[in-house]
């Protein structure tokens, strides 16, 4: 208990209060979660201590989430899922309930893009088609939701779902604010 | 739409400035100064316009930075905390604008005032918000159940939490009225007791709450005189020591602002919803909604999650079914099939009703006690009704529900919101046949000048408490038989005959969350109803709300499967709190303040057993103050108690309603008219790199590829078919869209186009269309 008080100086609670959703009670109680899943030191990362995709991967509150590797990548520095613990503040912070509408809206961008080009295409829309349905719909019926998806959501008709598009839609869906929320 | 012709330009567009702005970290400049804009509407669009464009032109990541610390210097220290949090990008970064932007205003602050005044000014700001911080961390410790609404969350989900989150929030006006009521009602008294003869103690008391329950401090019965005497005086002859405190005015008063504290709290909470959940008018998103917002992040339980999944996978299939069912439309004979089969239900449903009140009415009147028979026997029979009200409350609506499974609905929302429907009107016209029962039959001891009528039931208050106590009581325990019978014994059913190869946990019950939440807004009602009777009936209401919670949450545990249907929490939400509001607290406070404009007190009973009226007690406090505080007798005469003030006051509002519903008109219309423009641009920008392919065919030379395109017509190499500059302007003008001159038809009847904004308004800036080309960098 006092080791774990004395792992950040206030300087630093302050700062971590005044960058996330979080309170200080809620900071140290996730870094004793953060230490629970054996974080190592990789090197040429700062020695910051980091853990490892799959373990977050595994975490209760992930493990059974269809979009667990996407989030983990979009949440991490190195983009392969590796989270030190300012990557795991900050995802947690985002999917906290305090956060507003707006950043969780980025955030569901950059994980429902899965090839990380700045835009959500066909493909993109597919493989999340696939990971909400245990891949259950035919091929055809998976074609005929992209079609209409993108019939709905996409104003400028260019094929793809840019920022702004993926914006205006979750506008009109008041159930986002719920549901892109995880406990912790 | 798949747009073949686009393959060739991918490398092009993925160098346009919408994309590559994205990957950069001007990103989180141009985001940040969107949502200050939206937030900061007094904050000059110029600072802003002029940060975007300074955007445009750079090519390190170091000048957005910079950018975004002065943009978050302007701000004030709230301000600034709660743009540092929303600033989409790495921890490591929000620390790094942070102390950044505070040096920054540390060092602003020392220019230009005295030193060790900001030092002072700054570390009190900053003292107040980590003052700030930890009473919200203090506030959320003590909020209850914390852990097991988050199992429940993990298990269920947002629908059945949602039920949870209900009962917690009812739990605080509780609370609420019941400090009020026992520290400036019932505290009082307790300290000047009046004496009393009280019955033996039976435990019948228990159910019926009368007997050795009617005179004590749970009912207003007890509370004696006007004005009591707190302190030394408790004989009789001693009628003028001790503290004087006027009972009359506190029973008064706490009931209003009890009252009126509810009604803001329900407003504010309203508004809240409603402005959280309100959708913007415009095209319908079905698909893409559920797509991008229905997966419920909170569940992780792997049960629950490979059957949301197969649910996922059945509404897509019943969307894609639906669309293709539509395009049938019913014959003639069909629909009038249809209306006869609602309009006979309906008839039904009204016939239940009629005949549940009329059987609640004659069971009162038939069980109401004689002048002053009080024995066990009829103790016992005035349990009659409110086990008579509980079971028309169950059966009623379950029948319903069976007979609506006969009409055929459009849409299960529909089924369900129907059903909502007709369970609120058998509550509603149940509960008002039994407050004009109370209010009729019960309350009847008319004054006459000559002699006083002897009622049949003395003190009717008492007698209204109870009857209220009694229907709290025995609401308890049908819910609690109710989750006895409807879930547990249904699971050991299931389990008991749950055939090989078919999965025990598909037929377990599933939690009804639209009756449970009208159960809680129906006990709600009832403990509204009884503030004014019985001040104490909170307690009971707290002990059966907290009961209720552990014997919910330990029977889901067990009994329920999860959901199948994902619920739609902020609609339902939505839905819920304006039921609440609308029939039932306002329907409370009409019966409250009939009960206190019209009716006459008991005369043997009560603080108000010397007025004709209960309001009376006001207007002769008002007269007194008449000579001691004149100002206060002209509020009151002028405009409390004038009804030319509230003809003012409530066209005043109509005004401001009529105002307001014309603005988000009219922005609904320019929104449609925006869409409108953006699907003309996405148009003419997939016609403009159509003829850059072309004319990349033709020109054999490919363009650059670092940085934004230096693509302009003077880069091409000269060829016979290559047009010069000036002809291929011209001639991309000619085959442009002619979509900015000619409206399309349904835009015609739209007022005129004189606030569209943009090149597509004005004709002769068509040689503005080179914006769309990538800029070369000046």
């Amino acid at each position: 208990m006092g080791n774990k008080k004395s792992t950040f100086t206030e300087e630093q609670l302050n700062a971590y209060q005044d960058c996330t959703y979080f309170t200080r009670k809620q900071i140290l109680r996730l870094h004793s979660r953060f230490q629970d899943l054996s974080p190592v030191a990789v090197p040429g990362n700062d020695s910051e201590l980091t853990v490892l995709s799959q373990v977050v991967r595994s975490m209760p509150e992930l493990k059974e989430n269809p979009f667990r590797q996407r989030i983990v990548e979009v949440f991490s520095t190195d983009g392969q899922g590796n989270m030190s613990f300012n990557n795991f503040l900050d995802m947690f912070s985002v999917f906290s309930e305090a956060a507003p509408r707006e950043l969780k809206m980025q955030y569901a961008f950059k994980i429902y893009d899965f090839d990380g080009d700045g835009t959500i295409g066909r493909e993109d829309l597919e493989k999340t088609l696939r990971r909400l349905t245990r891949e259950e719909l035919t091929s055809q019926e998976i074609m005929l939701v992209v079609n209409k998806v993108l019939e709905e959501a996409d104003l400028d008709d260019d094929g793809k779902l840019s920022v702004t598009d993926f914006e205006q839609m979750i506008l009109r869906a008041p159930d986002f604010l719920s549901t892109f929320h995880i406990r912790i | 739409m798949s747009h073949p012709e686009d393959e060739g330009m991918d490398d092009i567009m993925q160098n346009m400035p919408s994309r590559t702005l994205g990957r950069r970290a001007g990103l989180v400049a141009t985001r940040l100064a969107g949502s200050m804009r939206r937030r900061h509407s007094r904050r000059s669009s110029s600072l802003t316009n002029s940060l975007e464009m300074r955007m445009h032109k750079m090519e390190d990541t170091a000048a957005p930075q910079r950018a975004v610390v002065m943009e978050l210097c302007e701000l004030t220290e709230a301000e600034l905390i709660r743009a540092v949090r929303s600033i989409p990008d790495t921890l490591a970064n929000k620390r790094k604008y942070r102390d950044l932007v505070s040096q920054r205003q540390i060092s602003r602050h020392k220019s230009y005032c005295f030193t060790c005044c900001s030092d002072l000014r700054w570390n009190v700001t900053k003292s107040l918000h980590r003052f700030g911080d930890s009473l919200r961390s203090l506030l959320l410790l003590m909020v209850p159940w914390r852990e097991a609404l988050r199992h429940i969350d993990s298990r269920f989900g947002t629908g059945v939490l949602s039920y949870f989150l209900f009962l917690r929030w009812l739990l605080a006006f509780h609370l609420l009225s019941f400090l009020v009521n026992f520290f400036f009602i019932t505290l009082p008294q307790l300290l000047a007791p009046p004496v009393v003869t009280r019955p033996s103690f039976t435990g019948l008391e228990l159910l019926t709450g009368a007997g050795y329950f009617t005179n004590s401090c749970f009912y207003y019965g007890y509370y004696s005189s006007d004005i009591i005497r707190i302190g030394h005086g408790s004989s009789a002859n001693d009628t003028l020591s001790g503290t004087p405190y006027n009972m009359q005015l506190s029973f008064f008063f706490t009931v209003s602002a009890y009252l009126l504290v509810c009604g803001v709290g329900l407003l504010y909470r309203m508004g809240a919803l409603f402005r959280r959940n309100y959708v913007v008018p415009g095209s319908v998103v079905n698909y893409a909604t559920k797509v991008f917002s229905g997966w419920d992040f909170g569940l992780t339980d792997e049960h629950a999650v490979q059957l949301r999944k197969h649910n996922f996978n059945t509404q897509f299939r019943e969307l894609l079914s639906e669309a293709k069912r539509q395009r049938l439309s019913l014959s003639l004979g069909q629909r009038a099939q249809r209306l006869a089969v609602h309009g006979a239900v309906w008839l039904f449903v009204l016939g239940t009703t009629i005949g549940c009140c009329a059987a609640v009415f004659f069971i009162s009147k038939a069980t109401k006690p004689e002048s002053n028979v009080q024995d066990s026997a009829t103790e016992a029979r005035l349990l009659l009704m409110p086990i008579a009200v509980c079971s028309f409350n169950v059966v009623a609506p379950l029948l319903f529900s069976i007979l609506s499974l006969l009409e055929d609905y459009k849409y299960p929302r529909h089924y369900i919101a129907v059903n909502i429907f007709r369970n609120v009107i058998l509550r509603l016209c149940i509960l008002g046949i039994l407050c004009y029962y109370w209010l009729h039959d019960v309350a009847k001891e008319k004054r006459s000048n000559v002699t006083l009528v002897e009622p049949d039931v003395t003190c009717w208050e008492t007698f209204v408490g109870q009857d209220l106590y009694r229907l709290v009581i025995m609401d308890f325990l049908f819910s609690l038989l109710g989750t006895f019978f409807g879930e547990f014994v249904w699971r050991l059913v299931a389990t008991f005959h749950s055939k090989q190869g078919q999965k025990l946990e598909s037929r377990k019950p599933e939690f009804d969350i639209a009756r449970n939440v009208l159960d809680l807004i129906y006990a709600q009602t009832l403990a509204w109803l009884g503030v004014f009777f019985a001040p104490l009936l909170p307690v009971i209401q707290i002990i059966k709300l907290v009961i209720i919670f552990y014997i919910k949450k330990i029977s889901i545990t067990m009994n329920c499967q999860a959901p199948i249907r994902a619920w739609r929490a902020s609609q339902m939400a939505t839905l819920f709190i304006f039921l609440q509001f609308f029939p039932f607290f306002v329907g409370v406070i009409a019966i409250v303040g009939t009960v206190i404009w019209t009716e006459a007190p008991s005369l043997s009973c009560g603080p108000f057993k010397n007025r004709k009226r209960f309001y009376d007690a006001v207007t002769a406090w008002v007269n007194t103050l008449r000579s001691t505080n004149p100002g206060a007798a002209w509020i009151y005469d002028y405009l409390i108690s004038s009804a030319f003030f509230f003809f003012v006051l409530t066209a005043v509002m109509v005004l401001v309603i009529y105002v307001n519903y014309q603005i988000v008109d009219g922005r609904k219309q320019m929104i449609l008219l925006l869409q409108e423009q953006i699907e003309n641009e996405g148009k003419d920008k997939r016609f403009l790199l159509q003829k850059l392919n072309a004319l990349h065919k033709i020109s054999p030379h490919p363009p650059s590829r670092q940085g934004p395109q230096q693509f302009s017509p003077a880069d091409a190499p000269v060829s016979n078919d290559y047009l010069p500059p000036q002809d291929y302007e011209l001639e991309m003008a000619a085959e442009m869209p002619r979509n900015s001159h000619e409206p399309p038809i349904e835009m015609r009847n739209l007022p005129p186009r004189d606030y569209l904004v943009g090149p597509t308004s004005h004709p002769a800036s068509l040689g503005s269309r080179h914006n769309l080309l990538p800029e070369p960098d000046v």
